[in-house]
């Protein structure tokens, strides 16, 4: 009988590092003889190197403590990843890890306490990944799951007070954070008289620790698209259907954010390039990327309009994550008929 | 003459380090040949020689009692050492082994005829027959339906360097003269009179395709298409598809007779000549090789003398013919060059661990993605060996196989369906049959799953249980081919 130790531990987490830092090192076994060199770290590496600048925009805009959190969510994640490998006897692999114990704090509040980013990674990877049988087969983004799950349980912690962020000099380079001398504001979906165009763009307003320096978040985010490592349909028509429905929506109720607005705070653009492109969680049919995008951005509408919630990315992205599924199917069944055999339709 | 340019937007581009230049380079006469006694899709025949025997090249020593199959001929004059099994082509075959005298002289079919014009159209077939040229390609010469008729008939011939490596058209042009393929074609068009021909050239032919316009003589029906190097396009079900639509292609097989372009040389040397199919170009490609180019090879020359002679010699090779996608690689070299083979691809087989691949910039990798530096410099030269530079692990829906699936169907939905076992009608009604097998699927995924391996089960186990409703299937295939034109 198989006896999970703490040796078997220490070994799946030496055999993932290897791995991922040395790759497999043997041939292809037969046809294709050749592979293309594209392979799933180097898919998910893109990932993460967009989301870098944005890391260090959050390391400058609310100190060091950013990577603390960081530090916390890759242990955490890792522990928990290692436990069901070693369980499962599978193997690790380090990939997915490095994107969501990545995107996971930059969607945190900057005060939150580095207890809840443990327990908020934790959760985000049994609920959100490892409950449906690893990356590949999750139904939902775990960061996401994880978001949602401390910003219920924890509402105190999670929905404020924001801290103004650090935006002169060297700002957070010089400082671990900002509690000491906290200066807290409204965020711009609260109040966005409050800040101009120009704050929105570069950072200056407060907000979750990487959803505030959109102008880094577009370019990354293009940055991606031009890789071909997200597939453009699903920000455009995200981006494009919030701009629309707001746009609709602001001619006739006050409640509705202009769209320049909507568009330029909150997590919309970090979620609609980073978070709902996660091509696991999201449609695979083309036409469904875009029927994705068109409700994630009514959903993200209708929930910031008309809910006490001030957000709604995560919420719009969590629900149609589990419409994902759905989508393709009913493209898949209207893109290919079924078959008759001597007039009898024999696959419906 | 009409030239007509394709656009075919999936697939994948591969410029590979290695590719052979034009010089074709005579490999001379092997002290001994191997010749199995089956060629291409024939069947196998029946051995008239015995040891001992003196035979010439171009002599007759293999002949079908009742079948259909051409007949073999000796490629080289000398002794017949043994006629005996040998494992060829996935079977026990019998071969010919003959050991040359080193001379270069071979025996000319009888009714060949410098005026070929004046033979009857049966002369020029029984010549082809004769010559073994019949039995060339996948699908041969003249397998044509007798009750088809004529008309409505199409001749394709693939000049397209669609693989990743290619046998060059420049090269079997330069060496054997524009009139020799001409003559071919006009062979060929006598045989099937009233059929279209279609040339399909890849896009850098534009100096082949002027001066062919000037020497194309009388052959009216003859119709030029320029078509992106895009890999599968050699599929002959997808080029056929390209070429002629998706509505002319139902039951295509009985209608549509695709050649390579050395098939056109083979048939007029065969005719106008009387040469028998003795030898053939193949192209050494790959940078397994010390040099690349073009080699005159007689049929039968055993793989190692050719091995020995230009394989590196550092490190391990990994030798495949023709298509590294499809084709299993050579494990015994003591195998003869056949009449299948239009290249012999070698690559160094690597299997050292490289530290933080990931990361590299991959100024010369070799990638479907845009994620490398190679992205932006398009021209350059890709690197080429057997690493698979991954771990296999679970599908991401990425896409990638859709994006480049010649046969517009979703590779990773389906191969999800096969790998939990669910192989039903539900496969046959989202396109499995649709699968032209080129394993491009498998060549582009990140996580490295052998979707190729998987469809093509399916369709094996399909077949079986549900055998009307495949053949239905198959049928209509090619009206879900999505081309741009």
């Amino acid at each position: 009988m198989y006896e999970p130790s703490i040796t078997s531990v220490f070994k799946t987490a030496v055999k993932a590092t290897k791995s991922f830092v040395l790759g497999p090192g043997h041939v292809t076994a037969s046809t294709p003889h050749i592979v293309d060199e594209l392979d799933t770290r180097r898919y998910m590496t893109m990932v993460v190197l967009a989301l870098l600048p944005i890391s260090l925009g959050a390391v400058y805009h609310f100190g060091w403590r950013f990577l603390a959190a960081v530090f916390v969510a890759y242990f955490f994640g890792g522990v928990t990843e290692i436990i069901f490998a070693v369980v499962r006897q599978k193997e690790f692999r380090l990939e997915a890890l490095l994107i969501t114990g990545l995107l996971f704090p930059l969607i945190l509040p900057p005060t939150v306490p580095l207890w809840i980013v443990a327990v908020g990674t934790v959760f985000g990877i049994v609920f959100g990944k490892e409950a449906f049988g690893g990356t590949g087969r999750n139904i939902f983004n775990p960061a996401i799951v994880g978001r949602v799950f401390v910003t219920a349980a924890f509402p105190l912690f999670m929905t404020g007070p924001w801290q103004v962020p650090f935006t002169e000099g060297l700002g957070g380079f010089l400082s671990y954070n900002r509690i000491a001398d906290a200066v807290t504001a409204a965020t711009p979906l609260m109040r966005p008289e409050l800040y101009s165009y120009a704050d929105l763009l570069l950072g200056r307003a407060p907000g979750s620790m990487g959803e505030t320096f959109r102008l880094l978040i577009i370019l990354s985010g293009i940055f991606l698209m031009v890789v071909k490592v997200s597939n453009w349909r699903i920000p455009v028509a995200y981006l494009g259907s919030v701009a629309l429905f707001s746009l609709a929506g602001n001619m006739f109720f006050e409640q509705f954010a202009p769209p320049l607005i909507q568009l330029l705070s909150g997590g919309l653009l970090l979620g609609a390039f980073f978070m709902a492109t996660d091509p696991v969680t999201s449609p695979f049919t083309r036409p469904g990327k875009l029927i994705y995008g068109v409700s994630l951005g009514l959903l993200t509408v209708l929930i910031r309009g008309l809910t006490e919630n001030p957000e709604g990315v995560m919420f719009s992205i969590l629900i149609m994550n589990a419409f994902a599924p759905l989508i393709d199917s009913a493209i898949l069944k209207h893109r290919f008929k079924p078959i008759k055999h001597n007039g009898v339709v024999c696959n419906e | 003459m009409n030239t007509n340019r394709k656009s075919f937007p999936p697939g994948y581009r591969f410029r590979l380090e290695g590719n052979p230049s034009a010089d074709v380079i005579d490999f001379g006469i092997p002290s001994m040949v191997v010749i199995p006694l089956k060629q291409g899709f024939d069947e196998e025949v029946n051995a008239v020689v015995e040891p001992g025997d003196k035979v010439r090249a171009g002599q007759v020593i293999g002949r079908g009692d009742q079948s259909s199959a051409s007949s073999v001929h000796a490629s080289v004059s000398g002794v017949v050492e043994s006629v005996a099994k040998i494992k060829y082509a996935g079977a026990d075959v019998n071969a010919v082994v003959i050991k040359s005298d080193g001379t270069a002289t071979w025996e000319s079919l009888e009714a060949s005829s410098n005026n070929w014009e004046s033979l009857s159209v049966s002369q020029v077939e029984e010549l082809l027959y004769a010559s073994g040229v019949a039995s060339l390609d996948r699908y041969g010469l003249l397998s044509r339906d007798s009750e088809a008729g004529d008309d409505g008939r199409h001749l394709i011939i693939k000049g397209v360097e669609a693989n990743p490596y290619n046998i060059s058209l420049t090269a079997l042009v330069a060496e054997q003269g524009l009139s020799r393929f001409v003559e071919g074609l006009k062979i060929l068009q006598r045989i099937m009179p009233g059929a279209k021909i279609h040339l399909a050239f890849g896009e850098s032919e534009r100096e082949l395709i002027k001066e062919l316009s000037e020497v194309k003589g009388d052959l009216e029906s003859l119709t030029i298409y320029t078509l992106p190097s895009k890999y599968p396009l050699d599929n002959e079900e997808v080029l056929v598809s390209a070429i002629l639509g998706s509505n002319a292609t139902k039951g295509w097989a009985d209608k549509v007779v695709v050649l390579s372009a050395q098939t056109v040389f083979h048939a007029r040397d065969a005719v106008v000549d009387g040469k028998p199919l003795i030898e053939r170009i193949v192209a050494l490609s790959g940078p397994g090789w010390e040099n690349n180019f073009h080699l005159r090879v007689r049929i039968g020359t055993p793989l190692e003398f050719i091995v020995g002679e230009y394989l590196k010699k550092t490190g391990r090779q990994r030798l495949v013919p023709n298509n590294l996608l499809t084709n299993l690689a050579f494990t015994d070299y003591a195998l003869p060059v056949d009449c299948t083979i239009d290249n012999l691809n070698a690559i160094p087989e690597n299997d050292s661990p490289t530290l933080f691949s990931f990361l590299h910039p991959g100024a010369k990798a070799n990638s479907n993605s845009k994620t490398f530096l190679s992205a932006l410099r398009p021209n350059t030269e890709r690197s080429c060996d057997t690493s698979v530079r991954g771990e296999s692990g679970m599908c991401i829906s990425c896409g990638y196989c859709e994006d480049v699936c010649p046969a517009g169907i979703i590779p990773h939905y389906l191969d999800k369906h096969v790998q939990q076992n669910i192989i039903d009608l539900q496969l046959i009604r989202y396109g499995v049959f649709n699968c032209v097998e080129c394993n491009l699927c498998s060549f582009v995924c990140p996580s490295r799953i052998h979707l190729g391996w998987n469809i093509k089960e399916a369709k094996r186990k399909l077949a079986e249980d549900f055998n009307e409703i495949a053949s239905d299937a198959v049928i209509r295939k090619f009206s879900h081919f999505h081309f741009g034109g």
